[in-house]
């Protein structure tokens, strides 16, 4: 017994000295951390993050980046942040909406630790919020699908009915129906960001319906893939999937949070940071929208990109009246424009959709 | 040829030096998968170490986590003991949350933290037991396996507690986002140590330890229930009422396992929301069978998972490993420390000759 309790005791020792090797930053960097919700490569939202990353690591010599992928979104969260801070990281980016009361808790206790939350409402003084209106590029998009679908039905193979989701299928459709008023978008939710099965079975649906183009709000691309199975057209998200898929997809609605994290740590290393709640659109270059697909007609690519240029500069407002709801009632009228915090809870469809938020 | 002859008794020290080999077989071949990868597997296993155990921030972590572990396998300890399968703590946990979060979130007002606390505590016990008690009756008038039906009502807790957070107990500022409101302070259990996050819920869990503890072993039900284990004919033939003791079994699984859940939200989350950990209801089999289904040593082996999983996280932190690493790890250990278990009951004989 005693030997056994030495062999033991032995091992510890061994594990607990050889583990010392460990290598920290060198002085004078600032030290970033990044929670991801799934893996760095997951081929959607998170990997889009990492690459934001990267592209931060790359563009300014005075930060060192880390990363920790898979963070649950409950109790173990807590503890991932607070080991950052322990191990003397300064910046820490959460890229999930699920991290917001974790980050919260935590930025109460750590004033001199900055804390940024992805798509979250909690701030703090050392607590801002970042989001990029995608509704500017699915509006580009619908813009797109609208000209080049000829059945006039659209499937949006959607996550959840929350806002953010809401306002991108509604500004999608605005887009479409501009263009070609006979356009119905139809909506499946799978009530999740990230489920190949069912993302599949609803692009399946759609097409078994009719459907001439899928677009995805998910974070996988099975329903990509479906439709290209089925030799129609997709629109992609997330990430700018073009060189995969050069003939399905006609364009993708991309992130590029690499701009945001650069401006951010720019502003810590000034020491003129300051919470805020930042919402850029296409103008600040964090969302985009992607290459066209190679079937997308020359006077289709003219026109969003005059229309791009018009709300990079201002003058095109998406959300301006008259807009009507799914069910005829005039919700903004002409001339008005709907304010962003009415975009931020947005909970109603727009004429031409077809389907329900549950409630 | 080799076989399996069953041993006539266990010597006492087997079941201290057969884990220890196990776990050590286990880390040797994680380390090779570790190697494979290109990382050195000591560095790994130093990381764990000392990100589960090498300061008190990290060790109350670790108990953090081994908190609701303990509670829902002192419950499990009881009925494995009958050769009963509850494999259902995933969803007593869950309702045991729901339960107490009911209390939490509309009716609040005007209590003071300790009636407040003591309601959510019996209302989350009550969940727990209800949902546990629905197989157990199957099982008693209809026969139906229990395996299958806690399984199965893991599921419909789990769509009970998705259904409110998207709909009833959303929180109307929450941008549409499926969580609750935040549980107002009087809803929210005590700190033990400033600085960390470990609540008044490891008493809890010491407390139901030593309970069972005695029960299992000082109590005559603790004899009735070896007894049913080892033949249940026997046991009923001896005038136990077997049915009784099977449902008080349950009612006391599941109650701990509603505990758990109370624990974690009213403790760690502070609201109510579809990912509350309610793993720790699988993660709790494996425990309660490498803890030999013994109530005390189910503290030791609750802190060593507990220890793994958070130990895992900060890993990738410290040494840039890839999560699906650390899972590797742990099931690999896992898997040798209960398949080793074996050794404990058979022994390996060589017999010469034909067979």
């Amino acid at each position: 017994m005693k030997k056994l309790f030495a062999l033991v005791l032995t091992f510890l020792v061994l594990v607990l000295f050889g583990s010392g090797n460990v290598t920290y930053a060198k002085q004078g960097k600032i030290k970033v951390a990044f929670l991801y919700i799934g893996p760095h490569n997951d081929g959607g939202w998170s990997q889009a993050h990492d690459e934001g990353r990267i592209y931060l690591q790359k563009h300014l010599p005075y930060v060192i980046t880390s990363y920790s992928e898979s963070v649950p979104e409950g109790a173990p969260c807590e503890k991932v942040v607070r080991d950052y801070i322990h191990k003397g990281y300064k910046v820490i980016f959460g890229t999930s909406f699920g991290f917001m009361n974790c980050l919260y808790n935590v930025a109460k206790d750590y004033p001199n630790v900055i804390f940024e939350h992805c798509s979250g409402y909690k701030t703090r003084k050392n607590m801002g919020t970042y989001f990029g209106r995608m509704y500017q590029v699915d509006y580009l998009a619908g813009l797109v699908a609208g000209m080049t679908t000829k059945s006039n039905y659209i499937g949006f193979v959607a996550p959840f009915p929350i806002p953010e989701v809401v306002r991108e299928i509604d500004s999608f459709t605005i887009g479409a129906r501009e263009v070609n008023p006979k356009v119905t978008v139809h909506v499946i939710w799978t009530n999740s960001w990230f489920n190949p099965v069912k993302e599949r079975s609803a692009a399946e649906t759609f097409i078994a319906n009719g459907a001439d183009i899928i677009v995805s709000g998910c974070d996988s691309p099975a329903s990509i893939e479906a439709a290209k199975k089925a030799g129609i057209h997709a629109i992609a998200y997330d990430r700018d999937i073009h060189n995969m898929f050069p003939k399905t997809v006609l364009t993708s609605r991309a992130w590029n949070w690499g701009v945001y994290y650069v401006k951010v740590l720019k502003e810590v290393h000034n020491g003129t940071w300051k919470s805020e709640r930042y919402w850029g659109g296409l103008d600040t270059g964090i969302v985009k929208l992607g290459k066209f697909g190679d079937t997308v007609p020359e006077k289709v690519k003219a026109y969003v990109l005059k229309k791009e240029k018009e709300i990079k500069e201002g003058k095109f407002k998406i959300f301006e009246g008259p807009i009507y709801n799914q069910h005829g009632k005039l919700m903004v009228k002409k001339g008005q424009e709907l304010p962003d915090k009415d975009k931020l809870s947005l909970q109603w469809f727009v004429k031409g959709v077809v389907g329900s938020i549950p409630r | 040829m080799l076989y399996f002859e069953k041993r006539q008794s266990v010597p006492q020290r087997f079941k201290v030096v057969i884990p220890i080999i196990s776990l050590l077989i286990g880390l040797i071949i994680g380390a090779i998968a570790v190697a494979i990868v290109g990382i050195n597997p000591l560095d790994v296993y130093g990381g764990i170490l000392s990100n589960a155990f090498g300061s008190w921030y990290a060790f109350s972590e670790t108990l953090v986590a081994a908190t609701p572990l303990i509670l829902i396998t002192a419950g499990l300890i009881v009925v494995f003991k009958m050769n009963i399968w509850n494999i259902g703590a995933y969803g007593q946990y869950i309702m045991g949350a729901i339960f107490s979060s009911y209390f939490a979130l509309f009716a609040s007002n005007g209590l003071s933290k300790p009636i407040m606390l003591s309601v959510m505590v019996t209302a989350s016990m009550v969940g727990g037991a209800i949902w546990a008690l629905i197989p157990t009756l199957l099982k008693i008038f209809w026969e139906v396996n229990e395996v299958i039906t806690t399984l199965l009502l893991n599921y419909i807790a789990l769509y009970i507690l998705k259904f409110l957070m998207y709909g009833p107990w959303k929180n109307p500022t929450s941008y549409g986002f499926p969580l609750s409101k935040t549980f107002p302070q009087n809803a929210i259990l005590p700190i033990l140590f400033n600085g960390t996050r470990l609540t008044i819920g490891i008493i809890f869990a010491l407390i139901a330890v030593l309970i069972i503890w005695f029960l299992i072993k000082k109590s005559k039900f603790g004899y009735e229930i070896r007894v049913i284990g080892d033949n249940p004919l026997a046991a009923r033939y001896a005038g136990i009422s077997v049915n009784r003791d099977i449902i008080i079994g349950m009612a006391i699984s599941g109650a701990l396992a509603g505990l758990a859940g109370m624990t974690e939200v009213s403790g760690i989350v502070h609201y109510l929301q579809v990912k509350i950990g309610a793993d720790y209801g699988y993660t709790a089999i494996i425990v309660a069978w490498i803890a030999y289904l013994d109530p005390l040593v189910t503290i030791l082996a609750s802190t060593l998972f507990g220890g793994l999983a958070s130990g895992g996280y900060s890993l990738q932190i410290t040494m840039r490993v890839s999560y699906g690493i650390v899972g590797l790890i742990e099931s690999i250990t896992l898997f040798s420390l209960v398949g080793a278990q074996i050794f404990l009951n058979y022994k390996l004989r060589w017999k010469n000759g034909s067979s």
